[in-house]
This record gives structure tokens, C-alpha cells and sequence, in this order.
């Protein structure tokens, strides 16, 4: 965008990034927690189809963000696997934290 | 802290049920209801109630440790039972955190993490790749060892990249997985998938078992996924994900700097951390790390006397990643105005000069 400085652009896209990051864990959080599963697929498959488009912009980032966006995006591709295979599949860390608290509950 | 808390629960519990469980009170008629409750009293008596809460609790059999705290008639309604929960969360709240070191444990700690960390920066010189589990767990235990001790947990570090998609794959095979297409999961498959959603996996979780990236970048990774294992299950409900990721990062950055490493401005996480940064601007670095290693509470109180917000409402502006409502939600409360402040003047001190100018 014009104008903008290379700061203000980082911010938008760690934003951006991490804002699909977060809806994507709510959605593996809700199939963790046994919510009904074909609205939650539908959603899951909706939002994995954007992560190519969100990963390039990703990659639009000053080289000292990419790690961490790369992360949260891969933490993302878990996530969302994780429900569009039916909870057979490895998880994300962050989700293994919440299946672990769930089944120590 | 958790026998206290456990108290609480018990109290709230015994205002609903009979409060004896079928053990103990099958081994209370065992031993004679009247001989039994007249030593009970007797030896309550000659401790007081505090040393008899602490006998039973340490020696009784699990289920007897019950009639410690049992103050009122069994199957009453507990009288005073606000005025009990309140006393007991007041104490509570008082209590100084148990330390889990001694002062001679905490200095070979901090010595064995600093050893860590030189080594670490050295062989990073070599190879630079994850740092390992045990240094890890050393360098953590340094800082962080007097509020708990620090477990590693499950955690696999694999070569590289690689290595890590590979096992992946071998997980989804051994499982049977199918792919989207219905065929048979192969080698390379979850290379694949990667390349075509444009990131690059760094870890993964299977049964129980974590699995990172032992070349990546960011050096805090190892330190990172141990502190997870080691907080308070209910911090992540109560603090939400900002904080339960910014706070682990903190922790994990600070604990490598404590040991000697040096660490990029920008590691993983730095929204979060920023975000972070501005509550332990306001309860302090030790608030927040009891709270992520047990006293969740804590952190809330903290936070809630200091400013005019509540705890809600940061976590709320914390997990929208907003930082112009988090800082809102960090102002400090308006100081209350002191006796002298509010003088006869009142508040119309500054009209009232006014007025006396426009007059002259």
C-alpha cells in the first residue's frame, strides 16, 4: 500500500495472519470439545482452501517475522487437518495442549 | 495452596451432601460413634484446629483427611458458609508462595543454566539447531525452578525439516490414513501438502508425544514447548491464548537470556509478548509467573486492583490482538483523592481563581 512504512505493513500482515491463525484453532477447538462435526468440516475446509493466499502474504513480511508467521500458519494447517480428518491425524502443539487438559479433566 | 483451595470446593460440597463418604463412616462405626468422636475432639482439642487439620491431612488415610475442616453438624447446611469461603480465600490470598527450592538449590540451578547457556552459544557456532531437552530443562529450571520444578514432558527433537515431515508421514501410515482422494498415505505426502498451503510444518503433536524441528530458527522452540508442559492447566481457560502464548514466550526468552544466550529482538510470538509486556507492566514479571505456573487467581486480583478494568475485558482486547484496547485496559486506576486534595476550595478551585482574575 502507498505510504506505508515497512513497520506499519509488518503489523497488518501479523495481524492478518494471526487473526486466520486464531480462527482456525476456534474451529479445531470446538470439534476438539465435541461440537457437532459436518459444520465444523465445512468451516474447516472453507478456511484451509484461503491458506495458500494467506501463507503468500505471509510471506510478504520483513524476513524477521516470517519464522514466527510460517509457525502460526503451520499451527493453522493442523488445526484444520486435524478436523477435516476426522481427529485422525497429528495434532497442532497448541491443540495437544487442549486435548491433553481435556483428557486429564 | 491446593488443599486450601480444595477446602473451598469441600465446604460448598458439604452445604449439598451428607459430608462423610461411605469409607469413613463405615470406619467411624467400626470404632464406636461415641468413643470415636470423643478422641477425635479430645486430640482436636489439645492440638488446636490448625495442627489437627495438618495431622490428618499429611497422615490420615485419604478419605479421612475429610473430617479435618468438618466444623459444623454432618448434613447441615454450613452456618457462616459465605463469611468460611471468604475467611478461607483471604487466607489463601495471604499465603507466601511455597517455595520449591532451597536458597543453596536455587544458586547450583541458576549455575547449572548458565553452564547450559555457554554451552548452547557454542555449539550453536557449530551447528546451530534447537537447543536440547535437557539443556532446556536446566536452563529453565535456573530461572523458573522456584515456582516449580520443571518436567520436560514428551518431547522429540528430529533432525531437520525433513526428518519431521517424514515422521509424520509414517505416523498417518502406520494409522492406515487415506488420502483426500482415497488413496493409501505415502512418503512424502505431508511434504507435499505443505508445499502446496505454502508453510513449512515446525512441529506436531501424536499421542501424547510431541514433535519439533530440530533446525529451526527460532531458538527459543525447545524452551518453549517445555514450559507448556509445565504450566497451570487453567491458565490457558482463564488468560485466553494471547497471553497463554505471549507468556510462555516471555518466559522462555527471559530464562535464556537469565542463562548467558543471546536472543533476536523477534523471536516467536511478538504480538503476544508486546501484549504481554503491558500486564507485567502492571502486576509485575512474578505475578504472572505464578499465575502461569499455579495462581491463576492471583494475576486477576492483581490486575483488577491496579486498574479500573476488569479481567474480561483484557482478555477480550488480549485475544482481538488489539493493542489500542489493551492499552486502554492497562491505564491504572485514577489515584482516590486524598483528604488534603479535596480541600474547602473543592472542586471549583480553579473557576473560583478564575473568577477573582476576571474580576481584577
Amino acid at each position: 500500500m502507498a505510504g506505508q512504512t515497512e513497520a506499519e505493513r509488518d503489523d497488518q500482515i501479523e495481524l492478518y495472519v494471526h487473526a486466520f491463525s486464531r480462527e482456525a484453532f476456534e474451529v479445531a477447538k470446538r470439534f476438539v470439545e465435541g461440537e457437532e462435526a459436518a459444520a465444523l468440516v465445512l468451516q474447516a475446509a472453507e478456511l484451509r482452501a484461503r491458506l495458500p493466499d494467506v501463507a503468500a502474504r505471509a510471506r510478504e513480511a520483513s524476513e524477521a517475522y516470517r519464522a514466527d508467521l510460517n509457525n502460526t500458519l503451520s499451527e493453522a494447517k493442523l488445526d484444520l487437518d486435524y478436523v477435516l480428518g476426522g481427529g485422525d491425524r497429528p495434532s497442532s502443539l497448541r491443540l495437544a495442549h487442549l486435548i491433553a487438559e481435556d483428557d486429564s479433566t | 495452596m491446593q488443599d486450601r483451595r480444595a477446602i473451598v470446593r469441600r465446604n460448598a460440597r458439604a452445604a449439598k451432601k451428607p459430608p462423610l463418604s461411605n469409607e469413613v463412616r463405615s470406619e467411624k462405626e467400626s470404632e464406636g460413634d461415641r468413643s470415636y468422636d470423643v478422641s477425635v475432639r479430645s486430640l482436636q482439642h489439645a492440638l488446636g484446629n490448625a495442627a489437627f487439620t495438618r495431622l490428618l491431612t499429611s497422615q490420615a488415610p485419604r478419605g479421612l483427611t475429610r473430617l479435618g475442616v468438618q466444623r459444623h453438624p454432618p448434613g447441615e447446611e454450613l452456618p457462616n458458609k459465605d463469611e468460611q469461603t471468604a475467611e478461607i480465600a483471604d487466607k489463601e490470598a495471604a499465603q507466601p508462595s511455597t517455595a520449591t527450592r532451597t536458597a543453596t538449590e536455587e544458586t547450583e540451578e541458576k549455575k547449572a543454566a548458565t553452564a547450559e547457556g555457554a554451552e548452547f552459544v557454542k555449539s550453536q557456532k557449530l551447528s546451530p539447531g534447537a537447543m536440547g531437552l535437557s539443556a532446556a530443562e536446566k536452563i529453565l529450571q535456573g530461572s523458573y525452578g522456584g515456582f516449580k520444578k520443571i518436567v520436560p514432558g514428551k518431547i522429540e527433537i528430529l533432525k531437520d525439516v525433513a526428518a519431521l515431515s517424514e515422521k509424520y508421514d509414517e505416523i498417518q501410515m502406520a494409522r492406515g490414513v487415506k488420502r483426500p482422494d482415497g488413496s493409501a498415505w505415502k512418503k512424502g505426502d505431508n511434504a507435499k501438502d505443505d508445499a502446496a498451503a505454502g508453510v513449512t510444518t515446525q512441529g506436531f503433536a501424536s499421542q501424547g508425544v510431541v514433535y519439533v524441528n530440530g533446525a529451526t530458527t527460532l531458538v527459543t522452540a525447545t524452551a518453549h514447548e517445555i514450559l507448556h508442559n509445565n504450566t497451570e492447566p487453567k491458565f490457558r481457560a482463564k488468560a485466553g491464548e494471547t497471553f497463554n502464548e505471549g507468556v510462555t514466550e516471555t518466559l522462555a526468552r527471559k530464562a535464556l537470556t537469565d542463562a548467558g544466550i543471546t536472543v533476536p529482538a523477534v523471536t516467536a510470538y511478538p504480538k503476544q509478548i508486546e501484549i504481554t509486556q503491558k500486564l507485567i507492566d502492571v502486576v509485575g514479571l512474578d505475578v504472572v509467573g505464578k499465575a502461569y505456573f499455579g495462581d491463576v487467581e492471583g494475576v486477576v486480583k492483581a490486575y483488577e486492583t491496579a486498574t479500573s478494568k476488569t479481567w474480561a475485558d483484557l482478555v477480550k482486547a488480549a485475544e482481538a490482538l488489539d493493542k489500542d484496547k489493551v492499552d486502554e485496559a492497562v491505564k491504572p486506576k485514577p489515584a482516590p483523592k486524598s483528604a488534603e486534595s479535596a480541600s474547602w476550595w473543592g472542586d471549583d478551585e480553579e473557576s473560583w481563581w478564575g473568577d477573582v482574575e476576571a474580576e481584577a
